[in-house]
């Protein structure tokens, strides 16, 4: 019964911070360009605009375009559910693994990629298929590095691998950092920063999709994407830097969980903003070599995985 | 029980009689259309829901095998009634069922073009089939599986036009290579044994060696029937040719005996004389090649039909995957693998089944609408057709494996049962299973932008052509059977854990080892790993989150909704000719992945040399007759060309760069390295 | 067989290091990589004589210190020097990055199967090590291929001799010094002359690209 109450918990925690989170990023990006740049609650005052808005449909689109946003956030929030983030283990173990978590991200971005098309504008359209080229591309290096590290943690739960690799009991230790690194690398690709995509820049990039969304739809998308940045983190966090989070259920347990859970998140979108703010985009074109090098990583990692170190 | 078990084989010949009947009567009423059809209609239904009912007690009874001598020795009539029998017959005579109530509306395309022998050929086609799965001797086997290939044949060929004789061509070059093949290995078993019974087959070990032989051959040899490449190319050319109902029971049904024919040899009659390890892994290596070049290939088609003919292949890949962990299981005897192996390929086999063959009812709706299958001429059908959209979308979403469908659960298996064999492997088996588990998720990836482009370029967006502005929703009958399908779809996926167990019964009766805990109350599991999702909840689930926000919006949101705009356009007047077209989705992937097209034309061209090949061996002989013996030009033109390139790699190898000697040392003693690890 | 853990970990940082010593597109950084590889070499070198409590394995690796951690870089970057600012041009490589990391790996694993199929005297613990030792021969091979800096691919020649050190202290830990200051001092000649060589050629020819080099030919 607890477990579901922590699921709860950590899915209405997670969408009352997004919008700070994406807050933050702004204000810290600003910072280092030198400009002044918004308020960190700015996303709230932008959703709660947005939500108030007129919701603008091209007149071509069908059903998809009016269905993804709600679904985007949807699935996200079903994500969100199973994913450990105070607690070692899954508070829903049944949605939290991998080989499902990796299909589960396919719903939105399907569905995603298809509204795109639905708009009829050529924008949204390049863009939903740049969307799509970049699962494509990041699937296998994904697939591979949690491949090999279920293998050796002997599951494919996100939560027993987490306590595995936590419990420092893993007997190939050379094989995760490996993999933990091609994972993180493939996660960032995920997280459609710079130099892959471009988050304000709506047009032709991945985020294409989200220039014929208007009003409360518009609010939605922003919404679940933030989510979803936030859930590819503290997916790599679960399995990868378990430490700190709570083994038992107690009350004391959870608090610290939940303390390193918000230090671990906040490093590690700190790194990802200085290193976004200190390249510039790859040419799409070239996206292909760089993932396929994360794969190359993949497969250092699973033949030492195989050698058994 | 006991009158299940005493029905069965009389439901069974009553169906085939049937079936029989239907087919002399539709060919005999062939001048007047409407009856021929009616009466074709009428006596395959009755006889496919019989067929049905013989599968549904196969697949839950226990094994019977019934034997009825012929006037031949060597070739008593005997039926085997077993799990595996039984889902095919499920299978085969679901599609049948619903292809039939299909064409009672679509074969109004047909009109004046032969519906008498439609009738004929496909209540033929579905009674070999039906044979084909269940007869347990060599002889009748070879017999039945002539006759299906023959009927589909003249399915294919129905259009009588270039395009629809020429596929045809090339799927009986290539049926009758298979059965070559397969025909061989059977003489071989019956040479050994003296006689045409499986049962005896099964009761005899063979030599490795031997047993080796025959494998290759039928593998190789069903594995024409299947599609996987590299003899898929027949696939593209003939699904699309024939009638859609057709193709929906050719793609769903007859390349799944393909797949029947692999596991029954391999891993039920050959199971006496063991089974070697190089076994698995050549099936599962195929298995990966075959899902990600089909889906690569799928990927840069715009006709509509050709391209799902792809996904036959791609998805034939996928239960090879599955079927290969089932042998790698069983040479390494770890019983539990191989059943979750082989479920994971029967269940896929299941899937694919259904939704295939619902994308095809929904893609010759399509057609039917607008009488093309160039899909940048279509777009916008969802407003005209919303029950084929809504269908189709079901289908697309999931053969692109997207929880909680059901081609989701299968691949989920699927890798589990990767994972397993990874687990207790050896380090080759981990090696091949760690990148059959790379291919997979490179297909699903690959898989779900195909759909999209195949969804969207086909149903949403502006309509680019007069016929997809002008179409009309499908008539009633094409309706329901893809409504029904559609709910298989769901169902096979959403109730996982009631399927689950049926197809694990399957495979461990197959490979007769003990029961294998694969469902505990809602959710699947991998016992091996302890792994476990839930389709049921994560159902209800998804359905609930995808309301909140949706309440949340119709309660707070005041802005109301317009949905008069132009799409955007920079500042400029937007035009229908903007959209995005079929055409621009395969330019990207040809970009990232251009390799694998660069092998398709290697790959492909080989079914198409046998074509040249048979025409050239035929002209010869006209040749021959008439000018004698000087005509062996091919050979010397051949034997021209391999010297001159012999040459020129020789060249290459002169180059004098330092550099290349040493790539030669490094091959070298790689080689060495490798022969002594084999050698030891 | 965990006493043997560590050893094995380091022979994994081993080739993941010779790895980079491939990507790595200056000289200089090679250099520098490559003497923290050799740190490595040093680092198994003495948990393998704390595993086996074999002594001369602490000789090996205060001399392997020495030679492979201080000398050879140091000869290297003079080597560099004497070249001048032309040295830090990059020379391509002729495959991609991608390749070569697959190729590694590829290598690694075919080590590791030779290694599994044959009996060997020494424990089982180490097959992971021994295997990285072998496939250091092979990665070496690989700089030296599709490297065509002249340079790099002297560093191609010095993997090639680390991964024969780290076989022979994994099969023979208990040989004398002797032969292991041999192995020593016969690298560092080789390695004073390539260097000697490479100096001069660039002295010539203005290059230090292999593929200007046909002028060599006879």
């Amino acid at each position: 019964m607890i477990e579901i109450l922590i699921a709860c918990v950590q899915t209405l925690l997670l969408v009352a911070l997004t919008p700070l989170v994406s807050g933050v990023g702004r204000f810290m990006r600003a910072k280092m360009h030198t400009r002044k740049g918004p308020p960190i609650l700015q996303d709230y005052y932008d959703l709660a605009k947005l939500f108030k808005r007129q919701d603008i449909h091209t007149k071509d689109s069908s059903f998809v375009h009016r269905l993804m946003p709600p679904l985007f956030l949807g699935t996200m929030l079903v994500l969100a559910l199973g994913m450990p983030m105070l607690t070692r283990l899954s508070p829903v173990p049944f949605l939290a693994d991998v080989i499902l978590i990796i299909y589960l991200l396919a719903l939105p971005r399907f569905f995603f990629a298809l509204s795109a098309i639905d708009s009829g504008s050529s924008y949204a359209g390049v863009g939903g298929i740049r969307e799509l080229m970049v699962g494509v591309l990041v699937e296998p290096s994904m697939m591979l590095a949690l491949f090999v590290a279920a293998l050796s943690a002997g599951s494919t739960n996100v939560g027993v691998m987490g306590a595995t690799i936590g419990s420092l009991s893993v007997a190939h230790p050379v094989t995760i950092i490996i993999v933990g690194f091609a994972f993180a690398l493939a996660c960032y690709v995920e997280l459609g920063k710079l130099p892959y995509d471009l988050a304000e820049a709506e047009q032709e990039l991945q985020e294409g999709p989200l220039s014929e969304y208007s009003g409360p739809s518009l609010a939605m998308v922003k919404m679940a994407m933030s989510l979803k940045q936030i859930l590819v983190v503290s997916w790599f966090i679960a399995i990868f830097l378990p430490f700190g989070s709570a083994v038992e259920l107690t009350v004391v347990a959870l608090a610290i969980g939940l303390v390193v859970y918000l230090v671990k998140l906040a490093l590690i979108f700190f790194i990802c903003s200085v290193f976004e703010n200190a390249v510039s985009r790859v040419r799409f074109k070239l996206l292909g070599r760089q993932t396929w090098a994360v794969f190359g990583i993949a497969v250092f990692g699973f033949v030492f995985w195989i050698l058994g170190i | 029980m006991d009158i299940l078990n005493l029905s069965i084989p009389s439901i069974f010949s009553l169906s085939a009689i049937l079936s029989v009947v239907g087919a002399l009567l539709a060919l005999v009423t062939g001048r007047s259309e409407g009856l021929s059809k009616g009466l074709a209609s009428v006596f395959g239904i009755l006889a496919s829901c019989a067929m049905l009912g013989v599968g549904v007690g196969s697949l839950l009874g226990s094994a019977s095998l019934i034997s009825i001598p012929t006037p031949f020795a060597f070739a008593s009539f005997s039926l085997l009634f077993n799990p595996l029998a039984g889902l095919l017959l499920v299978v085969i005579n679901l599609l049948a069922i619903l292809a039939w109530i299909y064409g009672t509306s679509y074969l109004a395309e047909y009109k004046g073009k032969g519906i008498g022998p439609i009738g004929f050929f496909m209540n033929l086609f579905v009674v070999s089939m039906n044979f084909v799965v269940t007869v347990d001797n060599a002889f009748w086997f070879l017999v039945f599986f002539e006759l299906m290939s023959l009927s589909s044949y003249f399915l294919v060929i129905i259009e009588q036009d270039e395009k629809s004789t020429k596929g045809g061509f090339l799927y009986l070059i290539m049926a009758h290579v298979g059965f070559m093949m397969i025909m061989i290995a059977f003489f071989i078993m019956a040479g050994i044994t003296g006689s045409f019974e499986f049962e005896v087959f099964r009761n005899t070990p063979f030599v490795p060696a031997i047993a080796s032989v025959i494998f290759l051959l039928t593998f190789l040899g069903f594995g024409c029937k299947a599609g996987m490449v590299p003899f898929h190319s027949w696939l593209p050319q003939a699904h699309p040719a024939a009638p859609s109902h057709v193709s929906a029971l050719m793609s769903g049904g007859m390349i799944k005996i393909g797949v029947f024919g692999i596991v029954k040899i391999g891993l039920d009659v050959l199971a006496a004389s063991g089974c070697e390890l190089w076994w698995g892994i050549l099936v599962l290596t195929i298995g990966a090649i075959s899902s990600v070049l089909g889906v690569a290939y799928a990927l840069a088609e715009h006709d509509i039909k050709r391209l799902l003919a792809y996904h036959s292949v791609e998805n034939i890949g996928i239960i090879l995957l599955g079927v290969g962990i089932g042998f790698i299981g069983i040479a390494l005897e770890q019983p539990l693998i191989a059943a979750l192996g082989l479920m994971a390929g029967m269940y896929h086999l299941l899937n694919h089944a259904v939704f295939k063959a619902l994308l095809f009812l929904g893609a010759g709706a399509v057609l039917y609408s607008t009488h093309t299958r160039d899909m940048e001429k279509m777009g916008g059908l969802i407003r005209a057709m919303p029950v084929t959209a809504m269908c189709f979308l079901l289908g697309s979403l999931a053969i692109s494996a997207i929880p909680p469908l059901n081609g989701f659960v299968s691949e989920w298996f699927t890798y589990q049962a990767l994972f397993d064999a990874a687990f207790r492997g050896d380090a080759v088996i981990q090696l091949f299973a760690g990148f059959a588990a790379v291919s997979l998720a490179l297909t699903g990836a690959l898989a779900v932008t195909c759909f999209v482009k195949a969804y969207g370029v086909t149903f949403l967006g502006a309509s680019r052509s007069d016929a997809a502005r002008k179409a009309k929703e499908v008539p009633a009958p094409m309706k329901l059977s893809m409504v029904v399908l559609a709910f298989v779809c769901v169902l096979l996926g959403v109730g996982a854990p009631l399927v689950a167990p049926l197809m694990q019964t399957v495979a461990s009766t197959t490979l007769a080892v003990g029961p294998v805990a694969v469902a505990h109350n809602t959710l699947v599991v991998n016992p091996e790993m302890g792994s476990i999702i839930s389709t049921p909840l994560l159902a209800v689930l998804l359905i609930g989150l995808i309301l909140v926000p949706l309440l949340i919006r119709m309660v707070f949101a005041r802005g109301g909704v317009d949905s008069t705009k132009e799409p955007w356009a920079c500042g400029y007047q937007h035009e229908a000719g903007m959209s995005m077209i079929a055409t621009s989705f395969g330019a990207d992937v040809q970009m990232f992945m251009r390799p694998l097209y660069r092998l398709r034309s290697v790959v492909s061209h080989q079914a198409t040399r046998l074509v040249v090949l048979f025409e050239r061996a035929t002209k010869g002989a006209e040749a021959a007759e008439t000018q004698g013996i000087q005509d062996d030009r091919y050979l010397a033109d051949s034997t021209g060309a391999f010297v001159d390139w012999l040459g020129h790699q020789a060249k290459k190898i002169e180059g004098g760069n330092y550099r290349v000697y040493l790539v030669y040392i490094v091959v070298a003693l790689l080689v060495f390295l490798s022969m002594s690890v084999l050698a030891y | 067989m965990t006493s043997y853990l560590v050893v094995n970990i380091l022979g994994g940082l081993l080739i993941v290091t010779s790895l980079f010593v491939v990507l790595s597109k200056t000289p200089q950084r090679t250099t520098l990589i490559y003497s923290l590889q050799s740190i490595v070499l040093v680092l198994l070198l003495v948990a393998l004589g704390v595993t086996t409590g074999s002594r001369e394995l602490f000789t090996w690796a205060a001399t392997a210190f020495i030679t492979k951690a201080v000398l050879v870089p140091a000869i290297m970057l003079f080597a560099l020097k004497k070249i001048g600012p032309s040295a830090k041009e990059a020379v391509p490589s002729s495959i991609s990055p991608v390749v070569a990391i697959i190729l590694v790996a590829v290598e690694l694993f075919v080590c590791y199967l030779a290694v599994n199929g044959i009996e060997l005297p020494t424990a089982l613990g180490v097959k992971p090590a021994l295997a990285v030792s072998l496939a250091h021969f092979f990665v070496g091979l690989t700089c030296i291929i599709t490297q065509r800096n002249i340079l790099k691919q002297i560093f191609g020649y010095c993997l090639m001799e680390n991964g024969s050190h780290v076989t022979l202290a994994l099969l023979a830990p208990e040989a004398p010094g002797l032969v292991e200051i041999g192995i020593a001092t016969d690298a560092i000649f080789a390695v004073v002359i390539m260097a000697i060589v490479a100096v001069r050629i660039h002295r010539v020819v203005k290059s230090l690209d292999a593929d200007d080099l046909r002028e060599l030919k006879g």
